[in-house]
């Protein structure tokens, strides 16, 4: 597939990748995108969460953009699509292309700057029999990323007291310190005094015997989880019809409590030759889905679980325990949650750490429901007007509904003590027409030419609805009626439109040389009507130099194909439908009409263009044992949309503009060799890799964005943050070096001694942040894959990796802090400076002491590699025999397995978070499943 | 080609052709929004703009890059009551407020409250210049309307520089106003947005009191103040005297404080244990109405500083009375009766290390009287079983619905505070009886045996103000201003917190000899103001 059209692998000048139906087969994936992880050069994927019914996200040649959005344009069955991509069954689609450049892209105009995903679904096929196939699975689910490693409750409490040693002076406050080192934690779990917890040597009392229960988070939040999945399909065709029609009903546990989805879709697709000169036809699709998950993942908010289990210290119970360590129960003779506000009667005093919550209870008791409904529907019409001229029209209209409730209880957290309830009811409607006329012709046998001409109008609008009331009447009902208090009612509605008109012409001299060229012209309602319009265009050219006489004699290649292309297309996305006005926001003040002043707009702004080139060698070789393509890509964005910071005393702090340039560039390669290829047995191996250097060529000023700095010469991505220095052997401070600006270049430059030594301090906040010359992406990634076959089994398995890089671990670095009261800690605190002399690089633990944990410096940059085996799939076909017999066509049984194994640098990180290399630790980490299933066809 | 596919096709291209869109398909508008030419185009949307100041006062910032956890007044007036050791936690509490009390927030240029405060601040300037110039290059007819429009708008950007050059800039008094740097004084906002540099203390002055000047003026012909979240008349004198005082122009202070108080009577005994929930007390010139639609939930101002609003920060961290002030309030004085010396400490986790029970509080020796002493306490304010108390807790402020989280108003300006600026000024200029006089109306309210005649020198009588602005405002937001004012470190031996919770906060330097107590200029601006550079930092 390609924009507006089919065409063959030949004849084709672009770079394309794609996916079919039997690579999608493989996978056990409930976003139909996950199957291009691994499968396309170029593409760099975000893993999905583990909440079931999420989706990865996927850069296609990198990131091209400052603040735009980063999402490639998604086109199904030729109308773009902005609904959720899980609601579309992965057995209905046929095939996924992914066009990464100007010549296949820029069709698409002002929509292809981060590449196009064209999804095109099932259909029936004429003059065949009806075919039914039906499949069923079962799987289970489990956590895909390991924990970090944090320290035992012994552990704590002697690294804890060495904390508080140390903010009370250091040596010879001992004695203090272990006397009123309970007072500070404010639990004990080991049956001894709490004055004797830990000895004045700073040792744990070696009576200390671990009895409280229940001291594991993860044991509470978590669980194995299953995953169903049954579908059937139907397909066939008449003379002058074709028919697709499926359905599929997915359930999934999550592994971690209140987590679920699942989802009914439907889909029939009618394609009907009314006449010699006209066909039309079309689909209708649905997919209604349920999602439940506990609210706050990868947030910093105190409901999120999974900080929580991470973060709270390890001698702090999931429920309330007694004097023995036993679970207090309650009337019923149930646990109860120990919600960290003091229990005099077991001697517990309150939790430091989030005194008055709990995560996991709170993710109980609360309600978090998502409800979707996605109903699309596509209509076309073709009209062959001659031999040659033919007209297409295409219509789609998307609606995405959906109801996202939250119900926050009235015994713990943000709802108690009345409790609360919020609904967001909302519709999306996306709507895309488009008229095309083709020309065909053939010139004297060798001369062949296509002519595409076509206009397109998108429309897209939002509306929503919002409320949120408190104070429940009744437990148990979820519904605003239960309700009281109103604590808002909002609504509103926002709109997009684009328009474009395009051309492009194909042109192939006797299949040996290939022309194409297109241009497309496009309004988008984002800009002021005066910048509204831009042109964007494509010319690409190939040689199939395998038909060159001169080629005849060297027998070793069997397809060689050396293709290239430039062009530009713009991108008009800034996450804002009205960046380009200056507005002020209706609010209220005690109920009083009123308005704020809410953005400055930009009535200049215009078309961020993106120039890309490409140029590639496709080939097959040595009587197609191996082939394959190398391929060279340049993209550049220019004029990028970018919401200038300005100083906050303007009043706002930021300003849309047009400002700097980015450059994307880098080698994609893809080779399969067909190893083995004999009858009984098959082994196709094929390794693809991707390299990506990403720079920015022009920028108004430098601009910090986070752990980052953005420099005309250094990629996007490249960290700017605090040196450490180690520590300092004599006391244990935290040392960093320090850096100045260059007087004459404005550079970050060190600060010397005079002994010409880099000069240190143990104050961050004096010696400044300077680039470490490293960067988040990675220099080499791609994957491996291996398909073989012997007799009726199948195996297939493919590894990813990802070289070079690295990310800023967060997640680590929040275990490694200065000693904050009930926070958990990680086992490389065992190694911190304890006394004058101790070589480390783990800084003296004093609490309350900020100079000595800096989560933004080089002591928590890690090496951002990975290797995941992501995908096993093993099949057995059945007999003839054995399928005659049950009456059936074929039959298959299978085992699939989806992030089976993983390995980074350090255990607990997960390289793949972002794109950026900041994972903080605190997510829904991507889960395992390992899935059984039966096909069956008729 | 036969003739019927001949007119298919003519029909087809027919429609392609005229397929394009009408001219209006790309034009596309908010719905929750109104452009910025419309909001400034009449003197009623101009209202509109001072209506949604109003509204930033109290609440979760709406602009870009606001914040919603420093929900402007609700945050920064308890922040400078626990910044000065004033306002007292008892323990830990749930993290909120532990940084700045432990001056680890304010002396850092990346935090949140340091970033927000200058932000929100200069949003106010920013459109409350936007009127200003708009009117004023304009050939509207200045009406009632408008004089209230204007008379609000420069009140606001007088008050918006006074809490930044107070707050950003070293003191007026301690420091050398016409050399020290100020912040940026800018008078509108406008492309390029590239700011400008820290303009001197001195100058940023002679602005806020030009702007407040315009303001009185304004507001001598204007059509009265919709409610007290408006900006009156009194108000602006009541800025006006804020203003002067920080600056020691103690004539103008005296003579503003006056007028701003007229027509605002002193609170009695029952409104003044009432709990400082509602701008409808008697005193009360300026405050934010906060209604349940309009609520903050656990950014509140009652959150961070009332015992009976249902949190965790309320249920386990009660505020304290300085101890060593509270034992100075003559038990004639009804304000004695707001502080609760015997609380039972039944929260395990106190920072004194003396709660959970009779037997680590020494007030108590049985467990009845502490159980006892403690249900007296939480029935009679109406906090829930989960609450602690702890002694000398406050209880001040009282939510209007205890034991919810139902918002209560805030209040920004009330008579005491001008009876108490009148005193001081008069006294700085060595006005002794005027000083007395000033001060007499207010301590014979409150104090049955009141004399203030007792003080009858300058020291005792400015010892004796300070004590009272204590006793007065605690917990209303003005001591961190007031130790600049008068010079006056930290040391909180005695007072009941503790040194293992407050740590750097428990002892300070006086400002005039310990830069800690400005600001840091937040990192963003330095980042983004072509003006100014690491180098300006404080």
């Amino acid at each position: 597939m390609v924009a507006y059209g089919t065409t063959t692998k030949e004849a084709y000048t672009g770079a394309v990748g794609s996916v079919n139906a039997n690579d999608i087969a493989l996978r056990t994936a409930t976003s139909p995108i996950a199957a291009l992880e691994g499968t396309i050069t170029g593409l760099q994927t975000i893993s999905a969460s583990g909440q079931p019914g999420s989706s990865p996200e996927i850069h296609i040649r990198g990131v091209g953009s400052l603040n735009g959005g980063l999402d490639p344009l998604y086109i199904v069955d030729g109308v773009q699509f902005d609904g959720e991509l899980t609601s579309i069954n992965q057995n209905d689609i046929q095939s996924i292309s992914v066009l990464k450049d100007a010549a296949s892209g820029s069709l698409y105009g002002s929509r292809a700057a981060n590449g196009v995903v064209i999804i095109t679904t099932k259909k029936g096929k004429l003059n065949s029999p009806l075919k039914v196939t039906a499949s069923t699975q079962y799987g289970i689910v489990t956590k895909g990323v390991e924990e970090h490693e944090r320290v035992n409750p012994g552990q704590y409490y002697e690294l804890m007291w060495e904390a508080y040693k140390n903010a009370l002076g250091g040596a010879g406050n001992e004695t203090e310190a272990s006397a009123s080192i309970f007072n500070r934690l404010g639990y004990n779990p080991f049956g001894v005094p709490n004055d004797q917890i830990v000895g004045t040597d700073g040792k744990i009392n070696p009576n200390a015997k671990i009895i409280y229960k229940g001291l594991n988070w993860f044991d509470a939040l978590e669980r194995t989880g299953k995953r169903v999945n049954h579908s059937f399909s139907a397909s066939g065709g008449g003379e002058k019809h074709q028919i697709y029609f499926s359905a599929s009903y997915l359930e999934e546990e999550g592994y971690a409590i209140e987590s679920s989805y699942d989802r009914l879709t439907t889909r029939l697709n009618g394609s009907f030759n009314a006449s010699d000169f006209l066909t039309l036809g079309g689909s209708i699709n649905t997919s209604f889905a349920e999602q439940k998950g506990p609210d706050g993942a990868g947030t910093s908010s105190i409901v999120n679980p999974f900080g929580w289990a991470n973060d709270i210290g390890p001698i702090y119970p999931v429920y309330i325990v007694d004097n023995n360590g036993n679970f207090a129960l309650d009337a019923n003779g149930d646990r109860q949650y120990d919600l960290g506000e003091g229990y005099s009667e077991f001697g517990i005093q309150s939790r430091p750490y989030n005194p008055g919550r709990h995560a996991v209870a709170e993710a109980i008791l609360n309600e978090e429901l998502d409800e979707e409904n996605d109903v699309g529907i596509r209509l076309f019409s073709n009209f062959n007007i001659t031999e040659s001229i033919k007209l297409t029209l295409n219509y789609g209209r998307d609606y995405q509904d959906v109801i996202d409730s939250s119900y926050e209880n009235n015994i713990v957290g943000d709802g108690a003590p009345s409790a609360r309830f919020g609904e967001e009811r909302y519709r999306r409607l996306i709507e895309n027409f488009n008229q095309i006329i083709t020309y065909n012709k053939t010139i004297k046998e060798k001369h062949n030419l296509d002519i595409t001409l076509g206009h397109e109008s998108v429309d897209r609008t939002f509306s929503e609805v919002d409320g949120f009331k408190n104070t429940q009447v009744a437990e148990g009902i979820y519904e605003f009626d239960n309700f009281s208090v109103i604590s808002e009612l909002s609504g509103y509605s926002s709109g997009y439109s684009l328009e474009g008109y395009f051309a492009r012409i194909n042109y192939n001299f006797d299949h040996k040389y290939y022309l194409s060229a297109s241009a497309r012209r496009d309004g988008s309602s984002i800009f002021n009507e005066d910048n509204r319009w831009a042109t964007f265009y494509s010319v690409g050219g190939s040689w199939s130099m395998d038909k060159e006489n001169f080629m005849e004699n060297i027998s070793f290649i069997n397809r060689l194909k050396l293709r290239a292309s430039f062009g530009e297309f713009g991108n008009d996305d800034l996450d804002d439908f009205y960046i380009a006005q200056a507005l002020y926001e209706i609010t209220q003040n005690a109920g009083n009409p009123a308005i704020f002043w809410e953005s400055i707009g930009n009535t200049d702004l215009e078309w961020e263009a993106v120039d890309s080139f490409d140029v590639a060698l496709d080939f097959s070789l040595f009587n197609n044992f191996l082939d394959g393509s190398i391929e060279f890509y340049n993209q550049k964005s220019n004029e990028l949309l970018y919401n200038l910071p300005i100083a906050p005393s303007n009043g706002l702090n930021e300003f849309p503009n047009n400002i700097g340039s980015i450059s994307n560039k880098g080698l994609e390669i893809g080779l399969t060799g067909h190893v083995i290829n004999k009858k009984d047995f098959k082994w196709d191996l094929t390794v693809q890799a991707t390299t990506l250097k990403n720079e920015i060529l022009e920028l108004h000023d430098p601009y910090i964005d986070g752990s980052k700095r953005w420099e005309v010469g250094r990629s996007r991505y490249d960290f700017y943050i605090y040196h450490s220095a180690g520590v300092d052997p004599q006391n244990g401070d935290a040392l960093y070096y320090m850096y100045t600006n260059d007087a004459e270049t404005g550079d970050r430059i060190p600060v010397l001694n005079g002994d010409g030594t880099h000069a240190t301090t143990n104050d961050w906040g004096d010696a400044g942040k300077a680039y470490t010359g490293d960067n988040s992406l990675p220099d080499l990634f791609g994957s491996v894959r291996n398909s073989l076959s012997y007799k009726r089994f199948n195996l297939n398995f493919m590894f990813n990796y990802s070289f070079g890089g690295k990310v800023l671990d967060y997640g680590y670095a929040g275990l490694m802090h200065e000693g904050e009261y009930g926070d958990a800690l990680h086992i490389d605190q065992l190694k911190a400076w304890r006394n004058p002399g101790d070589i480390t690089d783990i800084p003296r633990l004093e609490n309350g002491h900020p100079n000595q944990h800096q989560p933004q410096s080089t002591r928590f940059l890690t090496d951002a590699w990975y290797i995941a085996l992501r995908n096993v799939n093993i099949s057995y076909d059945f007999n003839d025999r054995v399928v005659e017999s049950l009456g059936v066509n074929n039959l298959r049984l299978f085992m699939a397995a989806e992030n089976v194994f993983h390995r980074a640098e350090r255990k607990g990180l997960n390289p793949q978070y972002n794109i950026s290399g900041t994972p903080d630790g605190d997510d829904f980490n991507p889960a395992r499943i390992i899935s059984f299933g039966l096909n069956i066809s008729f | 080609m036969n003739l019927n596919k001949l007119k298919i096709g003519l029909i087809a291209m027919i429609a392609l052709l005229t397929s394009a869109c009408s001219d209006d398909f790309l034009e596309q508008t908010p719905t929750d929004s109104i452009s910025s030419a419309d909001a400034l185009s009449t003197p009623a949307n101009m209202m509109l703009i001072i209506n949604g100041l109003h509204r930033q006062m109290y609440a979760q910032s709406p602009i870009p890059g606001g914040s919603n956890s420093r929900a402007g007044e609700h945050y920064f007036i308890p922040v400078f009551d626990v910044l000065s050791g004033d306002l007292i936690h008892s323990s830990e509490g749930n993290g909120w407020m532990r940084s700045e009390l432990r001056w680890t927030t304010h002396t850092v240029e990346t935090t949140t409250t340091v970033e927000q405060l200058w932000y929100q601040r200069y949003h106010f300037i920013a459109s409350t210049s936007s009127i200003i110039n708009k009117i004023e290059g304009s050939d509207l007819t200045i009406d009632d309307q408008l004089n209230n429009v204007l008379g609000q708008a420069y009140a606001y950007r007088a008050w918006a520089y006074y809490r930044l050059i107070t707050t950003y800039a070293k003191g007026y008094l301690i420091g050398n106003p016409s050399t020290d740097p100020g912040v940026p004084l800018l008078l509108g906002s406008e492309p390029p947005y590239e700011s400008g540099p820290r303009e001197t203390v001195e100058n940023v002055y002679n602005q806020m009191i030009s702007d407040i000047d315009n303001s009185i003026a304004h507001f001598q012909n204007a059509s009265p103040p919709d409610n007290k979240s408006h900006i009156s008349i009194n108000a602006a004198y009541g800025i006006k005297a804020r203003i002067a005082l920080s600056k020691g122009d103690w004539s103008a202070a005296a003579d503003a404080a006056a007028k701003a108080r007229d027509g605002y009577p002193l609170m009695n005994e029952s409104s003044w244990k009432s709990g400082f929930n509602s701008v409808a007390l008697s005193e009360v010139i300026w405050g934010g109405k906060v209604i349940d639609a309009e609520t903050v939930y656990f950014r509140s101002y009652f959150y961070y500083i009332s015992p009976t609003f249902n949190g965790s920060q309320n249920r386990g961290n009660p505020k304290l009375f300085n101890i060593e002030h509270y034992h100075q309030i003559p038990d004639t004085d009804y304000r004695k009766d707001v502080v609760l010396p015997l609380a039972p400490n039944t929260n395990s986790s106190a920072s004194n290390g003396q709660g959970g029970s009779f037997e680590t509080d020494p007030n108590y020796d049985n467990k009845a009287d502490f159980e006892a002493a403690y249900n007296d306490i939480i029935s009679t304010y109406g906090m829930t079983s989960a609450h602690n108390t702890h002694p000398y807790m406050h209880v001040k402020f009282l939510s209007e619905d205890p034991g919810t989280i139902n918002p209560d108003d805030v209040i920004y300006m009330r008579s005491s505070e001008m009876y108490l600026i009148e005193a001081e000024s008069k006294l700085m200029m060595d006005d002794l009886s005027g000083a007395q006089d000033a001060l007499l109306p207010l301590g014979s309210e409150r104090d049955s045996a009141y004399d203030v005649t007792i003080y009858n020198t300058k020291e005792s009588l400015m010892e004796h103000i300070k004590f009272q602005r204590y006793v007065e405002l605690y917990g209303e937001g003005f001591s961190w201003h007031d130790h600049i004012r008068w010079d006056e470190g930290i040391d909180l031996t005695g007072s009941g917190a503790s040194s293992v919770l407050y740590q750097g906060g428990f002892m300070q330097e006086k400002p005039s000899l310990n830069s800690d107590w400005v600001w840091k200029i937040p990192q963003d601006e330095i980042d983004a103001n072509p003006y100014i550079s690491e180098s300006d930092q404080n």
